[in-house]
């Protein structure tokens, strides 16, 4: 038999405004996956353009390990590099990345999509 | 088992609009803004690390004719590939070198905005990051 004191308290209200706080929390969750994203894509280029500093290394070098290291720190499934590039502008080599960090969320938030850059002076 | 009288049970009656709302305002959204900011101070720290250490190899690199106009030019460019403006970082060169062996000393200061989501920023605090770089024994002038 059912005790009179112990009815419930969930209201259909309770329930929507729950929904919206664990929806808050995942786009929140996103912001962070994505701002990691960008760091390690930020370092993946850094990396790049070291291994491009020595007065012996390629555009191919760089460019080389910049892909590495995007590979070894980054799921493809979340962080598409659309284009990634290094080339030598007079004494510094430049390597230049445009990715797109997929949303969770698509309906309410569109992918993030940055233009990253990476910069460093060449040995002599 | 005692059941609470009518009154009582009437005073806890709430309405979750209203309640959420204000948990929302007074909790959630805090929280939520403070995590949002932290992973700026790792980025920022970052950045200045890399900032400092491209400046000092390339005062390194120049020297002798090296010097704190180098150093501030190759900060504030590799900032602002961090996404960081030019306003918050200070570049400081304590040393570029007097002779072979010397050390090139970089100082990189970088704002942190204390609270900081979407371009809006409330309060801050900063970040030195300081880069060594010896100049070689053998190299020429």
């Amino acid at each position: 038999m059912r005790a009179r004191g112990e009815a419930g308290f969930t209201t259909i209200q309770y329930v929507v405004a729950t929904a919206f706080s664990l929806l808050l929390f995942v786009l929140v969750a996103n912001l962070l996956v994505d701002l990691y994203e960008r760091g390690a894509a930020r370092d993946a280029l850094d990396e790049g353009v070291r291994a491009g500093v020595p007065a012996s290394a390629t555009a191919e070098e760089c460019l080389a390990r910049a892909r590495e290291v995007l590979q070894a720190v980054s799921n493809a499934a979340s962080l598409r590099v659309d284009d990634l590039a290094c080339v030598p502008d007079g004494d510094r080599v430049v390597a230049t990345a445009r990715v797109s960090m997929r949303s969770w969320f698509p309906a309410l938030l569109p992918d993030w999509r940055l233009q990253l850059r990476a910069a460093a002076h060449r040995e002599r | 088992m005692t059941l609470l009288p009518a009154r009582s049970r009437r005073a806890e009656a709430g309405f979750v609009a209203i309640e959420w709302v204000a948990a929302t305002a007074v909790l959630l959204l805090p929280i939520v803004v403070l995590v949002a900011s932290m992973p700026q101070w790792a980025e920022r720290r970052h950045a200045a690390t890399v900032a400092a250490r491209e400046a000092a190899h390339e005062v390194a690199e120049r020297w002798p004719a090296g010097d704190a106009e180098v150093a501030v030019i190759v900060a504030t460019d590799v900032a602002a590939d961090h996404g960081i403006d030019a306003r918050d970082v200070h570049v400081r060169v304590p040393s570029v070198g007097e002779a072979r062996g010397d050390e090139v000393e970089v100082d990189v200061e970088v704002t942190m905005p204390a609270i900081g989501v979407a371009g809006m920023s409330v309060g801050s605090w900063s970040y030195t990051a300081r880069a060594t770089r010896r100049i070689d024994d053998f190299r020429s002038r």
